[in-house]
């Protein structure tokens, strides 16, 4: 049977020293799938990360790559891109690439070719026997992304990745990472840019003080956080519109497009369904489209992470008195 | 390949192939032979073999200079018994180099009554001394023998045997030796220095420009200490070996270079007198006191460094290690923006120490501070290197062994010691250097 989780934590505690970094943290990351890593600062992303990286071990629990405990063999499989990277500025490109893709396992030829394909494919053949501090720090960060894919790894784990790139390259990366997908690469995407995570993520682990607060499928996870709110897109009269919320429904947002059409926010206030709103409207105005605004994920980690402090501070406030 | 040694391999690469590095390699000796050589250099460029053609009414002394006292920088020549200082003089009065030394008859018997030297150069205070020398020691010697009937060739014999007591005992000229020995602790001190802290520098280098973790994720962090220690100190060994054999190298041709044959150094330069009481030529070396001396350290240096070869790597190494571990600590322990001046004394005070230690060994080397320093493992790299030239090896072998099992021993601690600070500390940042940290982080690595 095939294996459906490339990496399996379970109840993985780490500590430092008088502080917890991880505190019973489970985690099922599909294979093949592009795994968003969400949290604010602090939460512990950067340790779970190397707990995986095998940077630090873990001092409850287990992490299973393939099923199996992580061991040395493991490394090779696994391209990490940190956030705070560097390379070594003294060193030429090209010779330092090729030690980075060896130390990663690779044979020099391998190294060698692979990491021809891959400047061949950015365009930057003829930065090999550049210094890196000659390089600009956007060209240094295509580089990074460079190392950490040369060597074919099926699990590539990615902390803020376009942080320094512009648009243009920003574009470019996203669309490496979606390819890279498409070849079967399992991702780990930590970032605390939510519009990106929309745009490749289709798992995410919402990690906050520790611990998991939000796990699952993205589309999952939005329709937990959905506020029952929906779209609709008309043209008529908005007195005819808003006469019609009578039924139970509250107006939340309206944007005039022309005098003659609009697109509204509207909440049932009970249990009331939309198609009661529609009957009412649908004689005197003209309906473009409805649909169910889902939840967006800005809006769900502020909320998850609000949700997740608040028994806390109660609790902190009840032993204060 | 091992990743520890595509790490040690990056770390030597970069560092050999500084300029630096060949500036260090290559100059250093050339310093040290310039040394030697220039004063050699500079006499022999000005030098010019002077003739002295001697009108000797004495009727002795003219025949032994020119057979006893010509060398190569004075020339004698006795002229023929009938030739009158005019006639010679009047002929030679053009030449800068000829010059015309008169004797007469009552020379060296009357105290009022001096030899003449003619001349139309500059001769220099210097020949006219040695000129007054060689007529001086071969007078003496005629007169004394004349007088006492005593043979001062056996009296110097005498003196000369009585001399080499000490040279033979020793091995090795005692000045060159204290000059061996503080070469030694110099050179380690210097090693033990540069390399240690350049090792901090790389540690701190990959921890402040952020590629630490990424390296982190290919490879152990004890594996990437060892394989940045070893790496620096393979280049501390290639300079150390390229300095010898440079050093070698450039003393073989200064010694090629002056054509000095050393089998001269045995020859007695007394004039060897027969027993009629005429002194005879006894093929004097023509060595100058500057010759000489660099025979004596190039004939030093050869009985000293097979010694040398062999027991420097194991002091350097294992200095190395116990140094370079301490301030991989140091460099784990920093951020960039540390001020880590104040924990790196505590590091080099003992290796100034020993330095200090070192340079009293010449004048002293059985005292008892350097007989427990060359020995006691945080002094002993410098102390024992710069102790070297002085260790008997017949009585104070175990001495040299127990300095460098302590010292391995030592290093055993520290490299441990260093490696569970560092892998817990070098991906601390925002966390101050300070010794609480530093012991916070050795317990937090667990074993």
């Amino acid at each position: 049977m095939a294996i459906k989780y490339i990496i399996k934590a379970h109840k993985v505690v780490k500590r430092y020293h008088n502080h917890t970094a991880l505190n019973k943290v489970s985690i099922k990351i599909p294979k093949g799938s592009v795994y968003g890593l969400l949290g604010p600062n602090g939460a512990g992303k950067t340790t779970f990360i190397r707990l995986i990286n095998q940077i630090s071990k873990p001092d409850k629990g287990e992490i299973l790559f393939y099923n199996k405990p992580l061991t040395e063999e493991h490394i090779q499989k696994i391209g990490y891109l940190p956030e705070e990277r560097g390379l070594y500025k003294k060193m030429k490109v090209g010779e330092q690439a090729m030690y980075l893709a060896q130390l990663k396992g690779m044979s020099k030829v391998e190294a060698k070719k692979n990491l021809t394909e891959w400047f061949d494919k950015f365009d930057i053949l003829d930065w090999w026997d550049k210094k890196v501090e000659d390089l600009s720090k956007g060209m240094a960060q295509k580089i990074q992304f460079i190392v950490t894919v040369v060597h074919e790894p099926e699990l590539l784990i990615l902390d803020e990745p376009f942080s320094g790139f512009d648009p243009i390259n920003t574009e470019l990366i996203k669309q490496e990472i979606l390819e890279l997908k498409k070849k079967g690469t399992t991702i780990i995407f930590s970032t605390h840019n939510m519009q990106s995570v929309e745009e490749i993520c289709d798992h995410i682990t919402l990690i906050n003080q520790s611990e998991t607060i939000v796990e699952g499928p993205i589309e999952e996870v939005k329709k937990q956080f959905s506020q029952n709110t929906y779209v609709i897109h008309f043209i008529g009269n908005m007195i005819t519109f808003t006469n019609a919320l009578w039924t139970g429904f509250e107006l939340l947002k309206k944007e005039e497009i022309s005098k003659t059409e609009y697109k509204v926010t509207v909440s049932p206030t009970g249990q009331n369904s939309i198609n009661e709103l529609i009957q009412n409207i649908i004689h005197g105005c003209k309906i473009k489209s409805v649909y169910e605004s889902s939840a967006k994920m800005h809006d769900i980690f502020i909320k998850a992470v609000a949700q997740s402090n608040e028994p806390k501070n109660l609790t902190k406030g009840i032993k204060n008195e | 390949m091992s990743k520890l040694r595509l790490v040690l391999q990056r770390e030597y690469k970069t560092r050999v192939k500084k300029k630096s590095f060949l500036l260090l390699s290559v100059i250093s000796p050339l310093i040290i032979a310039g040394l030697v050589i220039a004063p050699i250099l500079i006499q022999q460029s000005t030098f010019k073999q002077k003739i002295v053609l001697i009108v000797d009414n004495t009727l002795a002394l003219g025949d032994l200079l020119e057979k006893n006292k010509s060398s190569k920088y004075i020339h004698y020549v006795n002229m023929p018994i009938d030739a009158t200082i005019e006639h010679v003089a009047n002929r030679y009065e053009n030449s800068e180099d000829t010059m015309v030394l008169h004797l007469n008859k009552n020379f060296g018997i009357i105290s009022n009554s001096p030899g003449q030297l003619y001349n139309n150069g500059h001769p220099g205070p210097g020949i006219i001394k040695t000129i007054k020398n060689d007529c001086f020691d071969l007078f003496r010697k005629i007169q004394v023998y004349k007088i006492t009937n005593l043979n001062l060739e056996e009296v110097d014999k005498r003196l000369g045997d009585a001399c080499n007591i000490q040279y033979e005992g020793l091995g090795i000229n005692p000045e060159v030796k204290s000059y061996l020995s503080l070469a030694g602790g110099l050179l380690m001190y210097l090693l033990v220095l540069i390399y240690g802290v350049q090792v901090m520098k790389g540690v701190l280098e990959e921890k402040s420009n952020r590629i630490i973790e990424v390296v982190l994720s290919s490879i152990r962090p004890v594996k990437l200490m060892w394989g940045k220690i070893l790496g620096i100190g393979l280049v501390g060994i290639t300079q150390f070996s390229f300095i010898i054999i440079s050093s070698i190298v450039i003393f073989s041709v200064i010694q090629s270079f002056l054509d000095i044959d050393a089998s001269g150094l045995v020859n007695d330069q007394i004039m060897i007198m027969d027993t009629d009481g005429k002194l005879v030529n006894a093929n004097i070396p023509v060595l100058t006191p500057e010759e000489m001396d660099t025979v004596y350290a190039i004939e030093s240096l050869k009985a000293f460094l097979p010694t040398f070869l062999i027991i420097m790597p194991f002091l350097f190494v294992g200095g190395f290690l116990l140094y370079a571990s301490f301030f991989a600590v140091v460099g784990s322990a920093s951020n960039p923006d540390t001020e880590t001046q104040q924990y790196i004394l505590p590091i080099t005070v003992p290796i100034i120490l020993s330095m200090l230690i070192a340079t009293t060994i010449m004048n002293n080397p059985d005292s008892n501070l350097v007989y427990y320093s060359s020995m006691f493992p945080l002094t002993s790299p410098i102390v024992m290197a710069s102790r070297l030239p002085y260790i008997n090896w017949a009585t104070d072998w175990w001495q040299v062994l127990t300095a460098i099992v302590l010292l391995f021993g030592c290093v055993l601690f520290s490299t441990r010691f260093a490696a569970k600070v560092y892998k817990t500390a070098i991906l601390m940042y925002g966390q101050k250097l300070s010794y609480r940290n530093i012991r916070k982080w050795f317990k937090q690595s667990g074993s």
